[in-house]
């Protein structure tokens, strides 16, 4: 009921469409920064636990498509949405919690503002925009991470690196699949922040509580939406 | 109801169970200022809650005056924690109401804004957050924005609370000129009642449910229920009566 009445506020005014870009500056923008470190780490964890385990089997020439495979089918979407919960899920909870509790939002209503329009919305469109473009970012990143300590590190053909990224990884099963599941990570974190921080308890211990019952349960619901999602595409394709 | 900006007959003021006001009547005078006055908890900002519309009354009438378009009040609302948008400078929290509702142009918008603050003599404070402010400042600000529309009547929940005397006198100074120049009518919770016997044309003061008494500052000082004596005596005594 919450996600169907965020889901038809779309914005009328200017000031309203104004705000969309100004969140999607304060929701994406702003966790690029962790996205990419996390990224870099991710993919030379992924390389250097890769090499030993298709080491294992002489096979550590396939080390590229193992790296992005597991990146973009997998890893990418689910620990996007959940750093992306951390930071942004949690932010957004607190702000709208913050400014029940000091009455911004009951100024907000005595100026005639709609604040489904004009507070809730912006952060919701926010979060399903950012999401698969900061997935995307992690993606790329996490691959040049693998790439770098393949090459560096571990002393691998920087070639055949790329070659079975080339060879194996294909756009549509495996690219967009990954990217089709940050669209509901995105819903799904938008929904469950604004819903805890507009039904915060007036109180900072209220806000405190909401902010981790937004992350607690975003991230419960990733993964078993997750789970479905990528039942249903191993089915399909 | 020719003078009557708000009639109010009959309002039963509920929160969840809890009866807040029983059957009381309320009569707001346009172009004057009225005040609300009570002990803590009585219920005077759930009662302005219901007169500007935020919360409903669990009976009872409120009719606009005629003279209103559609009836539909342009209503100001101070708040007590005053609630300026933290994010937004002075200068953006007095614009917003403005570039919410009118697709004016920027440098139209500059100029009220700059109208509004010079009329709470925030000219300088513009370009400031509300966390750099003082507690007059701020209170000064969350006037300027109420007043950002011109409205037809403003509602000031606890204006002079947590003010030192000189800022609290010079916001019921504040409150006077915007009845005057903007033509507003206003409503006024508050304890202070020195300055509330300055400032109000008409008082209305309330205990258990109801209304003690209303009328004229004048007469309440004469008035013999001894709950409003009781409640006013502290003040009665620092002027020199007893």
């Amino acid at each position: 009921m919450f996600f169907y009445t965020l889901s038809i506020a779309i914005p009328r005014k200017k000031i309203e469409w104004y705000q969309i870009i100004l969140q999607m500056y304060y929701i994406g923008a702003q966790t690029i920064s962790i996205i990419v470190l996390s990224a870099l780490f991710v993919g030379s964890v992924l390389a250097i636990q890769g090499n030993y385990i298709l080491g294992m089997f002489a096979a550590t020439d396939q080390l590229g498509q193992f790296v992005a495979l597991s990146v973009l089918r997998e890893l990418g979407p689910v620990i996007s949405g959940l750093l992306f919960i951390g930071r942004a899920g949690s932010t957004i909870t607190s702000e709208v919690g913050i400014m029940k509790l000091t009455d911004q939002i009951n100024a907000l209503r005595s100026m005639d503002v709609n604040i489904k329009r004009y507070l809730l919305y912006p952060r919701f469109i926010g979060t399903f925009i950012s999401l698969p473009l900061l997935t995307m970012l992690f993606n790329a990143f996490a691959i040049i991470g693998a790439f770098l300590i393949s090459y560096y590190s571990l002393g691998l053909d920087k070639g055949m690196f790329l070659i079975s990224i080339n060879r194996y990884v294909s756009f549509w099963d495996d690219v967009l699949a990954g990217l089709f599941k940050t669209l509901f990570f995105g819903l799904i974190t938008g929904t469950i922040a604004l819903y805890y921080g507009i039904n915060s308890i007036n109180s900072s211990t209220g806000v405190a509580l909401a902010s981790t019952k937004t992350v607690v349960y975003s991230s419960i619901a990733i993964l078993l939406c997750d789970y479905i999602l990528t039942s249903m595409l191993m089915r399909l394709w | 109801m020719d003078d009557t900006l708000i009639q109010a007959d009959k309002l039963n003021i509920y929160h969840g169970e809890q009866c807040i006001f029983r059957d009381i009547d309320i009569t707001i005078q346009a172009n004057k200022t009225t005040a609300f006055m009570g002990p803590s908890g009585v219920g005077k900002s759930s009662l302005l809650q219901v007169l500007c519309g935020q919360k409903t009354p669990k009976s009872g009438k409120i009719k606009v005056s005629e003279n209103i378009k559609d009836q539909k009040l342009k209503t100001g609302i101070l708040f007590q924690n005053n609630a300026l948008l933290l994010h937004l400078t002075v200068f953006e929290n007095v614009a917003l109401p403005i570039r919410y509702h009118y697709n004016l142009p920027e440098e139209i918008i500059e100029e009220i804004v700059n109208m509004k603050l010079h009329a709470v003599n925030l000219g300088h404070a513009g370009h400031l957050y509300p966390d750099q402010l003082s507690g007059g400042m701020s209170r000064r600000a969350a006037i300027a924005r109420s007043i950002a529309l011109d409205p037809d009547i403003i509602f000031y929940d606890e204006p002079f609370s947590g003010q030192d005397p000189i800022n609290a006198e010079s916001i019921a100074k504040l409150i006077k000129k915007m009845n005057t120049y903007l033509d507003a009518t206003s409503v006024i919770i508050t304890h202070e009642v020195h300055l509330t016997l300055q400032l109000a044309d008409y008082i209305y003061i309330f205990d258990k449910q109801s209304i003690a008494y209303h009328g004229k500052p004048e007469k309440v000082l004469s008035n013999k229920n001894s709950f409003v004596r009781s409640f006013l005596s502290p003040n009665l005594q620092s002027q020199g009566e007893k």
